[in-house]
């Protein structure tokens, strides 16, 4: 289990303000927010690209200054201009080179070659952002980690291939039961393969549950549903919530114990119901 | 693990390595035959590119923020990585210097590197070289490639108008009280606070 607790990081235009939560092994916790919310410097501070001014990274009890320290992490971004002149066989060379003990070439091949349909002899810059985004994940998981770090590598793929990764992303949290943490703000992505949903805005975590816990809690119900239920009801469902399109997403909590009318919200539902601050 | 980053740096310049090679064993042989009692640009022009084609292209690749995240999150031994490219540069100069060395020896009448106090000369401006370099390795680390490419302009530029000055005034610039044994440990002093420079850069770059 790895703790996150109280982290901190100011810039001139950003605050990440006291962002706790947990990261289990086995599954997949899906953080979203807009663009800016502070996705990528949590990632960034949890894999010590950045320091945090404040808080702690607990890992089976133990305080690391990031995760690295004491788990053999895996860390995709969407930021892959790297090496773009280089042939994807030589920086490969080079990542097995480094992370000699810990690379399974066996591995490598069989996500490259089988899963992922790529081979090595294109340069970087010849490369899709799928296509990059398959390589740079192909070697990240050959390390075989035990805490896997995505931040918005599904943005720049298409549907097709974003939801062949989102079932190895999946299978690989379950069978080889690590945490993943992936940050996106494609909801549906999140829907698919997420366990726990952590919703970040203007660096302050606003949700941290799972998945199941938020369609509990939260629903939406169209006009037509909402003429059905008694005036009374109605109009504490109408005091609660917000419109989203054709449909008013409420949270449950404010029947007070009651049945709740409609049909559990859409984590995207959810998330402009929280953003809008009900 | 440090062998991993050096062996990293030599295939991904390999080509500019066989370019600096080819310049240094030409260009070397024509500045000097063709020297017209100066050795300046032998001096300055073979060491200077031989070092710079390699290592800027390293540079350049390396300078996009993603490839520097990329690497900062690789693990290494304390410094690896930055004594790896220190080894880098000194390889790469002293082929150069001893190209240069073996042609001044071929086609100059009666050089000799130890009886004139042409070793201490060759000595001074290696390391005059390996102050130059070091400083720019610490420029790219801290900030990027191309503030340290214009640490080599300012250099150039400094030069030339030393050698203009030199040439058309009774100016002279220069250190005249320092000779070549007191330059080289001048240079051996600013070198390893240099070297600690570099160290540091490359390491303290989380922020």
């Amino acid at each position: 289990m790895i703790e996150i607790r109280s982290l901190n990081k100011t810039y001139k235009s950003f605050k990440l303000n006291n962002a706790s939560f947990d990261l289990a092994s086995g599954k997949v916790t899906g953080l979203i927010g807009v663009n800016g919310a502070g996705k990528s410097t949590i990632l960034k501070i949890l894999i010590g690209l950045v320091k945090s001014e404040s808080g702690e990274i607990l890992i089976d009890g133990d305080n690391v200054s990031d995760i690295g320290e004491k788990l053999r992490v895996g860390f995709v971004s969407q930021e892959l201009n790297i090496y773009s002149n280089q042939k994807m066989s030589a920086v490969s060379a080079f990542v097995k080179d480094v992370y000699r003990k810990e690379w399974k070439d066996d591995l490598y091949r069989h996500y490259l070659l089988d899963v992922f349909e790529l081979s090595d002899d294109l340069k970087i810059k010849e490369l899709s952002t799928g296509m990059r985004v398959k390589f740079f994940l192909a070697m990240e998981l050959a390390k075989k980690p035990e805490c896997l770090l995505l931040d918005e590598v599904t943005s720049g793929l298409d549907p097709m291939i974003r939801d062949e990764v989102l079932d190895i992303l999946l299978e690989i949290a379950r069978e080889d039961d690590i945490p993943i943490l992936m940050s996106s703000h494609i909801t549906e992505d999140l829907e698919k393969i997420a366990d726990e949903i952590i919703y970040i805005d203007s660096g302050r975590i606003l949700l941290s549950d799972s998945v199941e816990n938020i369609r509990k809690n939260y629903y939406r119900i169209s006009e037509e549903e909402l003429n059905e239920l008694s005036e009374e009801t109605r109009n504490v469902v109408l005091g609660k919530c917000i419109k989203q399109h054709q449909y008013y997403v409420y949270d449950v909590s404010s029947l007070g114990g009651g049945e709740p009318a409609g049909s559990p919200a859409l984590l995207s539902d959810v998330l402009s119901y929280l953003r809008k601050g009900k | 693990m440090m062998l991993s980053y050096l062996k990293k740096d030599i295939r991904f310049s390999s080509k500019w390595l066989m370019i600096a090679a080819a310049y240094c064993l030409i260009a070397g042989f024509l500045l000097v035959k063709e020297r017209n009692d100066s050795l300046f640009f032998v001096e300055f022009l073979i060491p200077f590119f031989v070092v710079y084609f390699p290592l800027g292209r390293l540079m350049n690749l390396e300078d996009p923020k993603d490839t520097r995240d990329f690497i900062r999150r690789m693990p290494q031994s304390k410094y690896g990585r930055a004594i790896a490219r220190i080894i880098y540069i000194l390889s790469l100069l002293v082929f150069s210097f001893a190209v240069k060395i073996i042609y001044k020896y071929l086609l100059i009448e009666g050089y000799d590197l130890i009886a004139d106090g042409s070793l201490e000369k060759e000595i001074a401006v290696f390391l005059a070289f390996l102050v130059y370099f070091l400083t720019v390795l610490i420029v790219f680390y801290k900030v990027s490639f191309h503030a340290a490419q214009n640490i080599g302009l300012l250099l150039c530029a400094v030069i030339f108008l030393i050698e203009l000055i030199g040439k058309y005034t009774k100016i002279r610039i220069g250190l005249p009280a320092v000779g070549p044994v007191a330059a080289i440990v001048l240079f051996i002093i600013l070198i390893a606070g240099l070297i600690i420079g570099v160290l540091k850069a490359e390491n303290s770059r989380t922020k």
